[in-house]
């Protein structure tokens, strides 16, 4: 249960359908970190090393760090009341799969996400959330009685139209922004709690760094810019660590914000609160169509669009004048390994250094030496 | 013109086949040259596809569909080709992650063995490999890519329809896409010669599967997991002929094959094969029937699920039929299938050919176990590689088979032994 009262439902993936989340009134929260508000499980009550490994042997082998703490956390987390696993690439279906399987005191839902971008996988995934967002109303530790899921769902989408408008307040300052704006951007929207919570914690963050740069903390012009893709790692260590490393991220493209940075922002607006009764299935599923659209515009490495998102991250970089390409992924994360060196060749087309970073894999702390030494490097010599 | 070393193999294997006295084997021999050495002479007439893509599409629209697979395992076999797998794990994606398939198809196009074909087809599953080495191979080649999504298996009645729907839409545009990027267009007649020759294949597999379970060892695992390699051909007349002939040549009183089309023989250990086997070693399921006297009775990759076509009802059928096939769906669906293979064909105990970079079939193994363990059939994951022999532990995968073939040797003996 959160602080506001709201059980909480985990969920995967930046492309997740966290609008439905809130609509069925939990509160959302990333995983694999839930955060404070899910604390750890009694040891009485944790599953047994058995559950454990029985569960770890249904994940698919070779499977990235997202999934495989996705699964511990769940295992040892206390409080959450369901998870809901979206996928677009097949060791998340494993997850949710093995999750599924059961071992584990948690409801769990799944949302297969498409990999295609067109008008057919708008309509076929508006279709499936439809069906999703039934059977999250029908969750038994769903608070209360069944509300009018149109009235809910529009609530919802507003909540997170604010957190994507905050998030591009933010990302449009981040240039000028003092060190530390690029991690803790990442950290307010890991942080959870649903739209209206993450758009506030990102709008702090946008103050917070504002006013520090107007007392002089202005990000140093000499400082490399750079645009920083993370796939399925964790990205606010690598913000830091670039930080750390003498560069500023001036661009990101990580997973935990595809949502919010999608460039297909959601057409017309809300629909109606469902005030009268023959309108209501119009509006649901005008919003569920909205909400897929939104869904299939957040593409990443495990969707069909390399070549755009390679464009799109050239445009990027240029827009926000980055000098310096950062591009890191879980080593076992197979979209990225084919992804990453296609995106790296367009971006050194354009004039970009770009390094590669196999970031941050399994247990043993946010990034290796490795990583870093490389990162140092990079900004050493672009220095020069 | 020079011959690459992939031609030259498969002009090999072709000639041998004419003395065989197997008239399909010659004729799955005869098809796999056509369709390499179409490839380098008109590339613009061939269409590379992954699994699960229905090669009738390409065939209805007049080009040739050819799986990249089928040119991959070709050239596995080939010592020359190992350098090809090297240099696309540097070019093109680290070893450590993705599969030899894809390095070796990869690698194949990028070191001139074979040109880029016209267009790149590739479905969602078995694996995200396939697809994105396409995805991305056609945008370094300036080819179209067209990519079908095949949604994952959904538990309830209303989400099968609408996966189907969705998947026939699909088909439905990309024969549309691939028509206006090959300037072809699919002709009434074209998709009706099509569907005819799909089923007439698709009837004469299922008569070969219904020998093989009536007369078990009559079809050797090496030559059925070459035939296999024919269902990236359905709806062509190739696969069609060959497939009747195979048929007809299993059902002959003495089968007249090659070597491989042997009547059964002293009882043997049954074994059930998933996956595919280390395609660098041929022999290495013929060796294994010899060494361990188990006649592997069935494969995975020969199962093909689905009913017929229709013209009317052409894309909505190709969608039914892909989304039938077992490997489509929740692990727990192909464990499902494939017990129920095992119970078919008798099995004593099943095999999972496991290779570490192949997420499909891993990912699913843990499943499959416990089916077997339900349903009391013993059950062995084997280890190794199919395609690269560099990260191939021979010895380690001797080890797990010897084992695996003692407990279902003992099991017999007990329960021979019991009665």
């Amino acid at each position: 249960m959160s602080g506001e009262g709201r059980p909480i439902l985990a969920y995967t993936c930046g492309r997740a359908p966290v609008e439905l989340i809130e609509a069925a009134g939990f509160e959302p929260r990333p995983l694999p970190l839930l955060g404070p508000a899910a604390p750890p499980r009694a040891p009485d009550a944790a599953p047994g090393a058995a559950t454990l490994n029985a569960l770890h042997a249904l994940l698919a082998p070779g499977s990235c760090r997202l999934v495989r703490e996705s699964c511990r956390s769940l295992a040892g987390t206390a409080g959450v009341a369901g998870a809901l696993v979206a996928s677009c690439c097949h060791p998340a279906a494993r997850l949710a799969d093995a999750l599924a399987a059961g071992g584990l005191d948690v409801a769990v839902f799944a949302a297969a996400l498409p990999r295609r971008r067109d008008a057919a996988a708008i309509r076929w995934l508006a279709a499936e959330l439809e069906t999703l967002l039934g059977a999250l109303l029908e969750a038994p530790a769903r608070p209360g009685p069944p509300g009018p899921p149109a009235a809910s769902l529009a609530a919802a989408v507003i909540a997170w139209e604010h957190a994507a408008a905050a998030y591009s307040r933010l990302a449009t300052v981040l240039p000028v922004l003092p060190a530390g704006a690029a991690p803790a951007a990442l950290e307010a929207v890991h942080g959870g709690g649903g739209g209206e919570a993450v758009a506030t914690a990102l709008d702090r963050v946008r103050v917070a760094a504002l006013v520090a740069s107007s007392r002089g903390g202005m990000a140093a012009p000499r400082q490399p810019g750079v645009l920083l893709s993370a796939q399925a790692c964790d990205a606010a260590a690598l913000a830091r660590a670039v930080e750390e490393a003498g560069g500023r991220v001036v661009a990101l493209d990580a997973c935990i914000i595809r949502r919010l940075s999608s460039n297909g922002a959601l057409p017309a607006g809300p629909p109606p609160d469902g005030g009268a009764r023959r309108r209501r299935p119009a509006g649901l599923r005008r919003t569920l169509v909205n909400i897929a659209r939104r869904t299939v515009a957040a593409d990443c490495p495990a969707t069909s669009a390399t070549p755009r998102r390679a464009r799109a991250l050239r445009a990027l970089a240029g827009e926000r004048g980055a000098a310096l390409a950062v591009l890191a992924a879980d080593p076992n994360c197979v979209a990225a390994a084919y992804e990453l060196p296609f995106v790296a060749a367009v971006l050194e087309a354009a004039g970009l250094a770009v390094v590669k970073v196999g970031a941050p894999a399994g247990a043993g702390g946010p990034l290796g030496d490795h990583a870093r030494e490389v990162l140092e490097a990079a900004m050493k010599s672009l220095r020069w | 013109m020079l011959e690459t070393p992939l031609v030259q193999r498969l002009r090999l294997l072709r000639d041998a086949a004419a003395s065989s006295g197997s008239r399909a084997w010659k004729g799955l021999c005869d098809s796999a040259y056509r369709d390499v050495t179409e490839l380098c002479g008109r590339p613009d007439a061939v269409v590379a596809l992954t699994f699960y893509v229905p090669p009738e599409i390409p065939a209805a629209l007049g080009l040739i569909p050819v799986g990249h697979e089928f040119l991959a395992a070709a050239a596995a076999a080939i010592p020359a080709a190992r350098p090809v797998l090297a240099a696309a794990a540097y070019d093109l994606a680290p070893a450590t992650v993705t599969c030899g398939y894809q390095r070796m198809f990869w690698g194949l196009i990028a070191s001139g063995w074979i040109p880029s074909p016209r267009a790149f087809l590739a479905a969602t599953l078995p694996c995200d490999d396939a697809w994105k080495m396409f995805e991305v191979a056609a945008a370094r080649l300036h080819r179209p890519f067209q990519l079908i999504e095949i949604p994952g298996a959904p538990g309830h009645a209303s989400s099968e329809a609408r996966a189907r729907a969705y998947v026939a839409r699909q088909l439905a545009t990309c024969a549309a896409r691939l028509g206006a990027a090959t300037g072809t267009r699919l002709a009434p007649e074209a998709v009706a010669r099509t569907v005819e020759l799909s089923n007439r294949a698709l009837t004469a597999l299922r008569r070969v599967d219904r020998l093989r379970q009536e007369r078990p060892g009559i079809l050797p695992a090496p030559q059925a997991l070459r035939y296999f390699t024919l269902h990236a051909k359905l709806g062509t007349p190739e696969a069609a002929e060959v497939f009747e002939t195979l048929a007809e040549e299993l059902n002959a009183p003495t089968p007249s094959g090659p070597a491989g089309l042997l009547a059964p023989g002293a009882p043997r250990k049954r074994v059930l094969w998933l996956g595919m086997p280390p395609l660098f070693m041929p022999a290495l399921t013929a060796e294994l029937e010899e060494r361990y006297a188990v006649s592997v009775v069935y494969e995975e990759p020969s199962a093909f699920e689905g009913g017929p076509l229709a013209v009317k009802s052409f894309f909505d059928d190709l969608a039914a039929r892909l989304l039938a096939q077992p490997g489509v769906g929740p692990p727990s669906r192909r464990a499902a299938a494939l017990v129920r293979l095992a119970r078919r064909f008798s099995a004593d105990g099943v095999v999972h050919f496991s290779y570490p970079q192949c997420r499909a079939l891993l990912g699913s193994a843990g499943y499959v176990a416990a089916a077997c363990r339900r349903a009391g059939i013993p059950f062995a994951e084997v280890t190794g590689e199919v395609i690269d022999p560099g990260s191939h532990d021979a010895g380690r995968m001797c080890a797990q088979l010897e084992a695996f073939m003692a407990r279902i040797g003992a099991r017999l003996s007990g329960r021979a032994g019991g009665r």
